[in-house]
């Protein structure tokens, strides 16, 4: 029977059957389809067979622009030992080494440096000479012995240096470096770091404090001037900032080391890159041996 | 023999008038190696005589005088079909070949006994699959898949978890040629591996070398697999489909012009998109699939056949958290495009040739964008080559097989463009690979004949060129087999093979990914090379239907292709400085025991196997063992058919757990600032650490529809991974909540059930 209303029943009854119909289907495939989505996760498995980490002798170098010398003598450790969220200051104090004797040879003699504090030795001022090599012994009662030699960069200073903030119109405030220098002639590399400076910052920061590192080599300016500009990115400053900027002319070793150590920035997912031991030039042991003097700038940024 | 028998009455009832009106067509059907063939099916008319080969494949018939069309036909080769004019007593000889240019190795076809085919012929490395297997095994996602199925097989090792890579005899993922109707296919998986670009509904034929390659095969190391596409002219239309959770497929055969040209069209398209948006969710991702064939045959001595195929996978995802229009776009899009023009043409009795033409693209692009930043990375490599054989059977008198030809391929490569904008150009700037292009150039020619009634042999060479600007690399390849009969059941082979390969992947050691890049030999990039032997014992048990085969092989490689220590190839246009060539050696033992009918079929494979490496330049130049040396590789697949209707499958295996590199230690040293320290990772010696081993144990459940119904129909149900066990992919370091720190081995994917509805008429 159908009447005016009737068939506006039959229509909407169909609509309503087909309706029912689809979610049905759809619910028949979804029931499988949402217990793939959620399936179970196996529980991982035990890690068996790793070898053990021999504790190594790592020596850490740097040269501070009063031309005092600072050692850093620390031991290698486990990877469980200790990660990037370890209290930076609980960590330094079980690796430290306190133990050596650690000496330093030149062309006018040897020095003792003295153990400042955990792990740090120096004291001593030493007359670093462009171009001259120098060794370091050190002697441990607990780790044994480790040997290196380098060679004094010339240090090169920024013959221009200007740092402002620049405005990407989005939102993203950058530290923008202006610099200029005098290529010495020969092979050179430089190092550029940018790294702000806060007290808190500093303490909280003190494992993989990430500071901002450009590398440069002196293929294309050999024995000229050399200027560039460049933006610290990926970090957001603020007006009063205040930020270090330091040029270090490295040795052909550092360079290749810090070059890999910036290759696996983007490392996110670790089995994904090629695994790397890393070079050193520290005899038995491991780190760096470093004689070169930086140039430090510190600015505020407006 | 009882047709036999009623002749040779008429024969004895009629000898007056018969005896005088009647001649005899004697025969013999043999295979190309010289075997009789037991139970041909022969047929003569126009006097509809009908009869089978004996034991000895030999059969008779009298028959009146005149010209005769004799049609012989045998499960799995080409059938014969000669007019002769029969006068007086006549003799010939029927000699039957394999039903392509040359099989073996792993064939999926729907016949069953095709294992007496590997049996038989004089090649190494050789197993062979039936499409149902393909389609029965419980694999990932409830999704039929070749490659899945052919990792279950001696020989052949998976990587990751779901991946799609192959690596056979220690041999590299990049060092198996894959074509699709003599088509290179570079990318051969969508999702990311999960799941292969092969739509199980086209295939016709499947074959995998993995040692004793033909002369006619180069261009990888490691294996040649082969996927032919259905090229039968249907004789009506028929259509069929598959519903799963992953995808679903629908496949079209429309015949055109009848036993002359027919026509396939075959689609497959993930919708797990659009189920979740039914749910108001999002997932912006999806694959397809797009195979299409055209096959004439215009005349009885030629076939032509043009294949078209097209795949992508696309990933589309914008997120805006706060709904302000600027959000953030990453787009992935990946996919192969093919085409090929094949012609087999017969030139005379015994001549047959075949002529390919072939076109192939792969290239993909990643786009991310966020307000002013933009990041794309783009690659692309595009084939157009051609392929010419031509072979000569029962050559020489001695049941001899020739075959020659040649092949060009040019490769066009844009191995890696990456366009930054905005402020992430500060740390990344635009760079690009330089385009290159490289001809592949070879001249191939085997010839295969019996020795005695013992021994067959073949012999062949193929002489490989690739030109690239400024330098030109040729190699001989010489290619020998040997099979001597022990018994009518067992045999003895052996192969050598040396082979050259001019294109690599760039990919990590440790996973390989659609975003990989192919790239060419260079003047300072030489090819890659192998040699290989191999040496087998098999028997065939007819009456169980038994296969069993027991082969060593050895493989030593050259200018291997890797990367020295921390080579980040992610978005690193800088990778050719960066390569290194160095050796590698594999070498092992293969297992297989195989049953292809009754309720039970199925096999057991396992692989003793060792792979090693060795680069100057890495791990101080010592040997280290390969990242795939997996030294166990065993399983065990079963189907059984509890009635016509319902089948059981199972699958379960078992191997040793991948070699890796973690991170074993650390130490710290200045940061340069002098604001801390970093902490610098210590690795272990490469490949040094074994991950936990992998086993896994998948069922399956078929029901049909009943056999004589037009409309078929069945669903397939299971579970991967039955009891939800970590088949690990790495090593990671987790911390505790009480900090404490530890490393595991976490799994990609645990028990996952699947749900199938498949139909054909």
């Amino acid at each position: 029977m159908s009447s005016p209303d009737c068939s506006d029943c039959f229509h909407s009854s169909v609509t309503d059957l087909n309706s029912d119909l689809v979610k049905r289907n759809v619910t028949y495939l979804l029931i499988p389809l949402l217990a793939l989505l959620a399936a179970c996760l196996p529980d991982p498995l035990e890690v068996k067979g790793i070898p053990e980490v021999k504790p190594q002798i790592v020596v850490s170098s740097q040269i501070i622009p009063d031309q005092s010398l600072v050692v850093l003598l620390t031991k290698s450790f486990g990877a469980l030992d200790a990660s990037g969220d370890s209290d930076p200051e609980e960590l330094l104090a079980s690796i430290t080494l306190n133990d050596a004797l650690v000496v330093v040879t030149g062309p006018f003699g040897s020095d003792t440096l003295q153990l400042l504090d955990n792990g740090f030795y120096g004291g001593v001022t030493i007359p670093f000479v462009a171009g001259e090599e120098y060794h370091l012994f050190v002697n441990s009662a607990s780790l044994g012995e480790v040997t290196a030699t380098t060679m004094v960069k010339p240090r090169v200073s920024f013959a221009e240096i200007q740092a402002d903030l620049f405005l990407n119109g989005y939102g993203d405030t950058l530290a923008q470096i202006t610099y200029e220098l005098k290529d010495p002639a020969g092979p050179n590399r430089y190092m550029l770091n940018v790294q702000e400076v806060e007290r808190e910052d500093v303490v909280e920061n003190l494992l993989n404090p990430r500071a901002f590192t450009r590398l440069v080599e002196d293929t294309e300016f050999d024995g000229e001037s050399f200027g560039e500009s460049f933006r610290v990115f990926p970090r957001d400053y603020a007006p009063g900032d205040t930020v270090a900027v330091s040029l270090s002319n490295i040795s052909e070793e550092y360079y290749q080391f810090m070059k890999l150590r910036q290759d696996n920035r983007y490392s996110f997912i670790e089995y994904l890159s090629e695994p790397v031991n890393y070079p050193s030039n520290i005899v038995n042991g491991k780190g760096y041996f470093n004689l070169y003097i930086p140039d430090v700038r510190f600015f505020v940024l407006e | 023999m009882v047709v036999r028998a009623v002749v040779l009455l008429l024969i004895s009832l009629f000898p007056g008038f018969l005896l005088a009106q009647a001649v005899v067509l004697n025969g013999i059907v043999l295979d190309r190696n010289g075997e009789a063939l037991v139970s041909a099916h022969v047929f003569i008319s126009p006097d509809s005589i009908t009869i089978p080969s004996d034991s000895e494949g030999r059969f008779s018939a009298a028959i009146k005088p005149g010209q005769k069309l004799v049609r012989v036909s045998f499960v799995g080769l080409e059938d014969f079909e000669r007019k002769i004019n029969v006068n007086g007593d006549t003799t010939i000889q029927v000699l039957l070949i394999a039903k392509t240019s040359q099989l073996q190795e792993v064939v999926i076809t729907a016949k069953k006994n095709l294992q007496e085919e590997v049996f038989n012929s004089n090649r190494t490395s050789t197993y062979v699959l039936s499409q149902d297997d393909i389609t029965a095994l419980p694999v990932l996602g409830g999704e039929a898949d070749v490659i899945k199925v052919i990792q279950l097989l001696p020989g052949t090792v998976r990587g990751v978890e779901g991946s799609s890579d192959l690596f056979v005899r220690g041999g590299a993922a990049d060092q198996n040629l894959v074509l699709l109707d003599e088509v290179p296919i570079y990318n051969t998986s969508h999702m990311l591996g999960f799941l292969s670009v092969f739509n199980p509904d086209i295939l016709s034929k499947v074959e995998a070398i993995n040692g004793g390659f033909p002369a006619e095969y180069g261009g990888r190391l490691s294996s040649i697999l082969k996927v032919q596409t259905r090229d039968a002219i249907p004789d009506q239309t028929h259509m069929s489909g598959d519903v799963g959770i992953i995808a679903s497929r629908l496949f079209i055969e429309q015949p055109l012009v009848k036993n002359k040209a027919s026509v396939w069209l075959a689609g497959r398209r993930t919708y797990i998109d659009q189920v979740v948006k039914t749910i108001g969710e999002e997932l912006p991702y999806f694959f397809y699939d797009l195979n299409g064939k055209l096959t004439f045959q215009p005349s009885e001595n030629d076939r032509i056949s043009l294949s078209y195929y097209s795949g992508e996978d696309v990933l589309n995802l914008f997120r805006d958290r706060n709904g302000d229009g600027n959000g953030f776009l990453t787009r992935y899009e990946s996919g192969n495009n093919s085409q090929s023009l094949q012609w087999q043409h017969k030139l005379s009795m015994r001549w047959t040739s075949q002529l390919s033409i072939i076109r192939s693209q792969y290239q993909y692009n990643i786009l991310n964008a966020f307000e002013e930043n933009e990041l794309l990375a783009l690659s692309d490599i595009e084939d157009i080559g051609a392929r010419w054989n031509v072979q000569r059977d029962s050559i020489g008198g001695k049941n001899g097989v020739f075959k020659s030809g040649m092949e060009w391929t040019q490769h066009r490569i844009s191995p890696n463009v990456i366009n930054t904008e905005g402020t992430i150009s500060e740390l990344l700037e635009s760079s690009s690979t330089s385009r290159r292009i490289a001809q592949e150039f070879s001249l191939h020619g085997q010839y295969e004949w019996s020795l005695s009634n013992r021994f067959r042999m073949n012999t062949g060479i193929r002489m490989s060129m690739a030109s690239v600007s400024n330098r030109t690399y040729v190699n001989p390849e010489p290619r020998i087999f040997v099979r001597y009969k022990l018994t009518d059941q067992q045999a003895l082979k052996f192969s050598y093979s040396r082979m050259v390969q001019y294109l690599h992947r760039i990919a990590n050691s440790a996973v390989t990914s659609p975003a990989d890049i192919w790239y060419p030999v260079t003047e300072t990039i030489a090819p890659q090379t192998s040699n290989q032997v191999a040496l087998a014992w098999q028997r065939s048990d007819e009456r169980h239907n038994l296969f069993l085969s027991l082969e060593g092989y050895y493989k030593s490689m050259n200018h291997l292709i890797g990367y020295e220590e921390g080579t980040n190839l992610f978005l690193n246009n800088d990778f050719e400085s960066r390569l290194i060539q160095g050796k590698g050696t594999a070498y092992g033992l293969e297992f297989l025991l195989r049953k292809e009918s009754g309720k039970l079929t199925g096999w057991i494979s396992y692989t003793l196997s060792w792979s090693n490496r060795q680069f100057d330049e890495v791990n101080r130049g010592e040997w280290f063992p390969s990242r795939y040396d997996r030294r166990h590789n065993g399983a065990i697949v079963a189907q059984y058919a509890l009635s016509k209707r319902l089948a059981v499958s199972a699958v379960w295996e078992f191997i040793s757990g991948a070699r890796f590199t973690p991170v074993i230690g650390q130490y710290a040293i200045f940061a340069p600032t002098l604001t801390g320290v970093d902490l610098v990772p210590i690795y272990s010696g490469i490949n040094q650490v074994k991950l936990a081993n992998t086993h896994r144990l998948d069922v399956g459940i078929k029901f049909r529809s009943r056999p004589d119904k037009k409309f078929q129909w069945h669903w397939f149900a299971g579970v991967y991974n039955g009891y939800n066990r970590a088949n690990p992919i790495g090593i990671t370091i987790e911390q505790d909540e009480d900090g404490t720190l530890r490393y595991e081995q976490p799994g990609l994917f645990g028990l996952l059930p699947f749900i199938s509805y498949g139909f054909k008429f």
